[in-house]
This record gives structure tokens, C-alpha cells and sequence, in this order.
């Protein structure tokens, strides 16, 4: 289980790189829009539709009212994905 | 849709960069009143009209503000004087739909209570702005309870957006200003299932889906090309297997595909139905084929087309390089390549005229003949917010045009030749059936346009009730026919001196004296109305280089001028001297 979130994590590490536009961005199951100060609502979206078009997932409107936080997020991917 | 509007842009817009860092000349100030969020749109938008060489700036109200920020604008948005107000709004708006079971009567109500919500903002924008205005229309609702009653009952929700749709159709023919962005048809060309994006909608108020707000984008991108004027003017079709089936110098006249006959020559049939009424719309058509010539018209002379010979304005029948063709024909018809769209079936043809002639829009077209119109139709090149007297029969202006040009090599001397036009113009003030058509030529006049001065429909309408304006618009008429109003002045009157605020003249006119019997009948109306002295301004841009000069052909005396900008005058006396002997004036009546 935990090297599957590390494996979801590295995927979607290179989205969170783009929508905010830093390459040395790291980021961890603890990243949310409080540690990340440019994490708005229309990073949001960037965010969501990337990453839903990459694993070809589709959040429905509780999933995405429920998230978090990074890690939040990666248990619902797991989720969707099994 | 949506597919092929990203694969137009995305790849530009890689080279463009968010904030694009190329500066832009051309600034437009855009509000968007949204009902819904609009912070997609205006990216996207902004994407698009960074592609088209605009730097728009944007106003956006506040959420779900645009019915007070339009009936009460604010101070943010009055600073901001709006040159084009886009209102966002959608079916989700509709604060209230019929009760099942209301009578005709009730729904009739709500239908006006509904449209005048809408037209009073549009009314308090216009009174403060002046600008146009551009208002979604409503899409179709996903859910229907009532089933088929919800299109068929008085009472139902399909029912009363048509109607609603209707209305705001109806009244845009009256507001000049009102131009509506038909999203229930951008929603049908996607599906309504895709236009819709529940998650999108409940967490962050957009009333349509992330794929559908590209198609949205570029709806409004293309009207708005079409309020400033650069839409597409002219279409030039390729033959052989772009609009028949088949190769005509092979197979002969009777042996292409057109007609009902077959599959494919239905296929073509549609497709030149569809050429043809672009033409009837005032887009020009031009021929440009790999043929000999008497072949290339031979294939047009089969009964069975639906465009014959006399809808091309002119036709390059011959081997020579395509690109050249076209350089050709943009010169004889003296329409800028970028007003240009070319479309041929050989991707060949399309690569060469890219590389050559990278101002010239070449769609992609594939090689299946039912996908054509698709492509061309999806791109929107030669949308139109009205259309004018003109524009139904420009064609004829351009076709005649090459009857002139043909002419013209049979006159050792040009002004033998001018002189047998027999040439006639009438000069009137601006008058209100004109002033449609007079906006149209301020807008869009590049070349003869000594102030590239860019006025709206109300600002015309302004200056021609204004006493302190002389306004002047005039037509050329000669043995070929009438060319239309061709050329317009407004000056500005302060005591014994005018100012030229705008002069221009359409392209299809030039070199044929036309400037000089304006200036003459200018000097008369001076000398009427006590003026001395007129100024003259010459304000630089991208392609009015052919009047950098033109003051000073007429006389002016230079009093500044630099890089971007000349100011001249003129001191009228009663020595002056005609310069037109050519065309024959009829004053106003």
C-alpha cells in the first residue's frame, strides 16, 4: 500500500511542477493549498484536470469536496484506480 | 470541435507563453459580466486573442454580479471604459421557469419578465459605454422531467428557452450594438452531456465543462475579430478533387464527380453549396488551379455544379507555383494575404503555400472531401456580426474590379482609361441608412486611412447629429457599376479652422481620382461654412504607408512630423485650382 502511494506520488509529481511553474517544487502527502501559497482555486482546477487526464480518472463532486490534502488525494486516486 | 481548435492552438500557443512576452500592438480593453466564474474563459481568451496579434485586457465582475455590475456599473468598471462587454450568462441564470400547468398567459409574462431583466442591463451598459455588447443566448438543459413536453408545452423548460432564444435574436436586429453568442448551438455541436460538467458546475460554478471552454473562447474570439474587422474577406478553392471529384484534364468535363449521382458528387455538391453561400455573403471566391485553363472552365461549365464561372472573381488556371497564383491574385483583387484563406485537397499544395505564404491561413483540410466543410466551417474564418448592402454584393465589386483591370492594358494612358469608366460620385453627409456601412469602412479600412481612426456604431452616430462635424461619405459609380460608399471624411470643426479625424477610401478604389474630387468638393463645403484653414493628420500604422505622402501631394504645408505621427496644413484661398477633371460630382440633393 505505502509504495503504491509513493508510486501515484511520482506520478503526479510533474503536474504539481507545471501548474505552478517551479521545477524544484517537492511535494508530499502533508502538501495542501496552506503549505502551498500559490495553491488557489484556478491552480485547482489546473491541478484536478491534469491530473485526471493523465490516469484517465474523473473526480466526482464529493471527491473533490473531501480532498485536502496531497496524500487525501492519492486515496482517492488508489481508490478509483482499483 | 474542441479537438480541432486545440490542435490550431496548442502548438502556437507553446510558442506564445502564458502573458505572452511578444508586446502586441493592438490593445483591447474587454469586460466580461459573468453570471457564473470566468476566470477560465478569460485565460483562454486571452490565449486566443495573444494567437491574433491582440493584447486584450480584461475587467471581470464580480461572481455573479453581471446583472448589478450592468444595470449599476461600477466606479472599477466605468474607470475601466470597456471597449467590448462580453455578458456570461447561461441557462443556470434563469432565476425562474414556467410552473408546470401555467397557462399561455403566465408564461408570456415570464418570458418579458426574463428578457427585460436582460435588456435593461443591456440598455444601462450602451447608455454608459458606448461599446458593443456581446450576450450569450441560453443552451438547452440536460434534464428533462416533463420528457418531449418540455420542447412541446407552453409550460416547458425547452419551450420557454427557445422562446427566450428568440427574443434575444430579435432584438439584437434592432440594437446594432447587441450581438449574441449562440452557445445552444456551440452546446448542440459538442453534445449537451459534454457541455455540461457536473463536478466543474458544483465546485466552482462553471456553467460548462473545462472541454467545452475552448469552444466557448473561441466563439467569442472570432466575433470579436469580426467587431474589429478582421474576419476573412476572401476564399481561394483549389479544383481537382476540392470542389469535384476527380481530375478534370483526365477525365473530361463530364467525367468529374458532381451531382447527385453519386455519393461523392453529393459530398461536393454540399460542399460548393456551401462556397456559394459564403459568396452571397460577401466573402470573395477565387479559383487557383493546377489546369490548363480551357479545362479548368470546361469542369465548371458541367450543369451539374452548383458554382459556375461567374461566382469566381477571378480564376488562375495554369502550372505555375501556387503561391505565386495567389500572390497574384491578392494583388489583382488588392486584398491583403492575411484576409486569405486557401483551401486544396493536396497536402502538397497546402505546405508550399504555408511556407511561402505563411500570412495566408491554410486549414488542414485532410483528403476526405465530406470533412472539408468541417474544418472550414469549425474555424469560423469569415464571421459576421451584421452584414450589410455591401457585403451581398461584394463579390460583383471585386469581379468587375478585373473587367477594370482587364481593361486597363487595352488604354496606353491611364487617364484615357479613367476617363472611359465614366466615372460619377455622389457626396452626402452621413445619413442614418449609411451609417451601418460607414462604421463598417472605419473599421476595416487599412491602407487608404490617414488616421487609422477606429469609431463604433455610436460614436458615428455621434458625430453625424453633431453640428461641429462635417461628415462626408461618398460613392463611385462607373460604366462597370456601382462600387457602394467607397470613401468617407469627418471632420472636426473648431471656428475657421477643420481637422481631419478620419479620411478614408476602400481599397477597390484607388488610383482613380476619387481622393482629389473629395478633396475638391471638401474645399467647396469649407469655403460654405467660412473655413480657412483644414489640418491634417497622419497617423503611422502597419499598412497605410501608400497616404504617408498624401498631404503633401495635395498642397499641405508640413508642420510636424516624425516616425509615428505627421501634421500638415492647408490654407484654402480663392486661387484654388480643381484637381479632379475626371469624375463627374452630383451634389446631395
Amino acid at each position: 500500500m505505502k509504495n503504491k502511494k509513493e508510486e501515484i506520488l511520482k506520478m503526479i509529481q510533474p503536474v504539481f511542477c507545471k501548474v505552478f511553474n517551479n521545477k524544484n517544487l517537492k511535494i508530499n502527502s502533508n502538501s495542501s493549498p496552506l503549505t502551498i501559497s500559490k495553491w488557489d482555486s484556478l491552480a485547482q482546477i489546473h491541478l484536478i484536470i491534469s491530473i485526471e487526464r493523465l490516469l484517465k480518472i474523473k473526480f466526482s463532486v464529493s471527491d473533490l469536496a473531501s480532498i485536502k490534502n496531497v496524500g487525501e488525494m492519492i486515496d482517492v486516486i488508489i481508490a478509483k484506480k482499483k | 470541435m474542441n479537438q480541432f481548435i486545440e490542435e490550431k492552438y496548442q502548438s502556437k500557443i507553446k510558442d506564445i507563453e502564458l502573458g505572452s512576452k511578444k508586446r502586441n500592438k493592438n490593445k483591447l480593453r474587454i469586460a466580461i459580466l459573468g453570471g457564473s466564474t470566468t476566470d477560465l474563459i478569460k485565460n483562454n481568451l486571452s490565449e486566443y486573442l495573444a494567437i491574433n496579434n491582440i493584447e486584450g485586457i480584461f475587467f471581470q465582475s464580480e461572481y455573479n454580479q453581471f446583472y448589478f455590475e450592468g444595470i449599476n456599473p461600477s466606479k472599477k468598471l466605468k474607470a475601466f471604459k470597456p471597449q467590448i462587454i462580453y455578458i456570461h450568462s447561461a441557462s443556470a441564470n434563469i432565476e425562474e421557469f414556467p410552473a408546470v400547468e401555467s397557462n399561455l398567459k403566465q408564461v408570456k409574462k415570464l418570458i418579458n419578465k426574463t428578457f427585460n431583466r436582460y435588456k435593461s442591463i443591456w440598455n444601462s451598459l450602451s447608455k454608459e459605454f458606448n461599446c458593443t455588447i456581446i450576450q450569450n443566448n441560453f443552451e438547452y438543459i440536460p434534464f428533462s422531467s416533463l420528457g418531449n413536453l418540455e420542447s412541446s408545452k407552453a409550460y416547458g423548460k425547452i419551450n420557454f428557452i427557445t422562446k427566450l432564444n428568440l427574443k434575444f435574436f430579435e432584438h439584437s436586429n434592432v440594437m446594432k450594438n447587441l450581438v449574441i453568442n449562440d452557445i445552444n448551438l456551440l452546446a448542440a455541436k459538442i453534445g449537451i452531456d459534454k457541455w455540461y460538467d457536473d463536478s466543474f458546475y458544483f465546485n466552482y460554478k462553471y456553467v460548462l465543462s473545462h472541454e467545452a471552454i475552448p469552444v466557448l473562447s473561441h466563439s467569442i474570439l472570432k466575433i470579436i475579430i469580426s467587431i474589429i474587422g478582421k474576419s476573412k474577406k476572401c476564399l481561394v478553392v483549389d479544383f481537382d478533387n476540392t470542389i469535384w471529384g476527380g481530375v478534370v484534364g483526365e477525365v473530361g468535363s463530364k467525367g468529374i464527380e458532381i451531382g447527385s449521382n453519386s455519393p461523392i458528387g453529393e459530398i461536393f455538391l454540399r460542399f460548393q453549396k456551401y462556397i456559394y453561400d459564403l459568396t452571397k455573403k460577401g466573402v470573395v471566391l477565387a479559383g487557383c488551379t493546377k489546369n490548363e485553363y480551357k479545362n479548368a472552365i470546361s469542369g465548371l461549365r458541367n450543369k451539374f455544379n452548383i458554382l459556375k464561372e461567374e461566382d469566381f472573381s477571378i480564376i488562375k488556371a495554369n502550372w505555375k507555383n501556387k503561391a505565386e497564383n495567389i500572390l497574384a491574385i491578392s494583388k489583382q483583387l488588392n486584398i491583403g494575404l492575411d484576409s486569405i484563406v486557401f483551401v486544396d485537397d493536396s497536402n502538397f499544395e497546402r505546405e508550399l503555400v504555408r511556407n511561402q505564404l505563411p500570412m495566408v491561413e491554410v486549414p488542414n483540410i485532410g483528403d476526405e472531401p465530406e470533412k472539408y466543410i468541417f474544418h472550414i466551417d469549425r474555424a469560423k474564418y469569415f464571421e459576421n456580426v451584421s452584414l450589410s448592402k455591401e457585403d451581398f454584393s461584394r463579390s460583383s465589386y471585386y469581379k468587375t474590379n478585373v473587367k477594370r483591370e482587364s481593361e486597363k492594358v487595352r488604354f496606353k494612358n491611364y487617364n484615357e482609361y479613367l476617363a472611359s469608366l465614366k466615372m460619377k460620385t455622389i457626396f452626402k453627409k452621413f445619413k442614418k441608412e449609411d451609417i451601418n456601412r460607414i462604421t463598417q469602412l472605419v473599421n476595416k479600412t487599412n491602407q487608404f486611412n490617414l488616421t487609422v481612426k477606429r469609431l463604433n456604431l455610436e460614436e458615428v452616430i455621434n458625430i453625424s447629429k453633431h453640428s461641429n462635424f462635417l461628415t462626408i461619405a461618398g460613392n463611385l459609380k462607373d460604366k462597370f457599376g456601382d462600387n457602394g460608399l467607397v470613401t468617407i471624411f469627418i471632420g472636426k470643426i473648431k471656428k475657421q479652422t477643420i481637422d481631419i479625424v478620419v479620411w478614408l477610401m476602400s481599397c477597390r478604389v484607388f488610383n482613380r481620382n476619387l481622393e482629389f474630387a473629395l478633396f475638391d468638393y471638401l474645399i467647396s463645403q469649407c469655403k460654405n461654412k467660412g473655413i480657412s484653414t483644414i489640418c491634417g493628420n497622419y497617423i503611422k500604422s502597419k499598412k497605410n504607408f501608400i497616404v504617408k505622402d498624401f498631404y503633401k501631394t495635395l498642397g499641405f504645408n508640413k508642420v510636424k512630423s516624425n516616425k509615428t505621427e505627421g501634421k500638415w496644413e492647408y490654407k484654402i484661398t480663392n486661387k484654388y485650382v480643381k484637381k479632379n477633371k475626371i469624375i463627374k460630382i452630383t451634389n446631395e440633393k
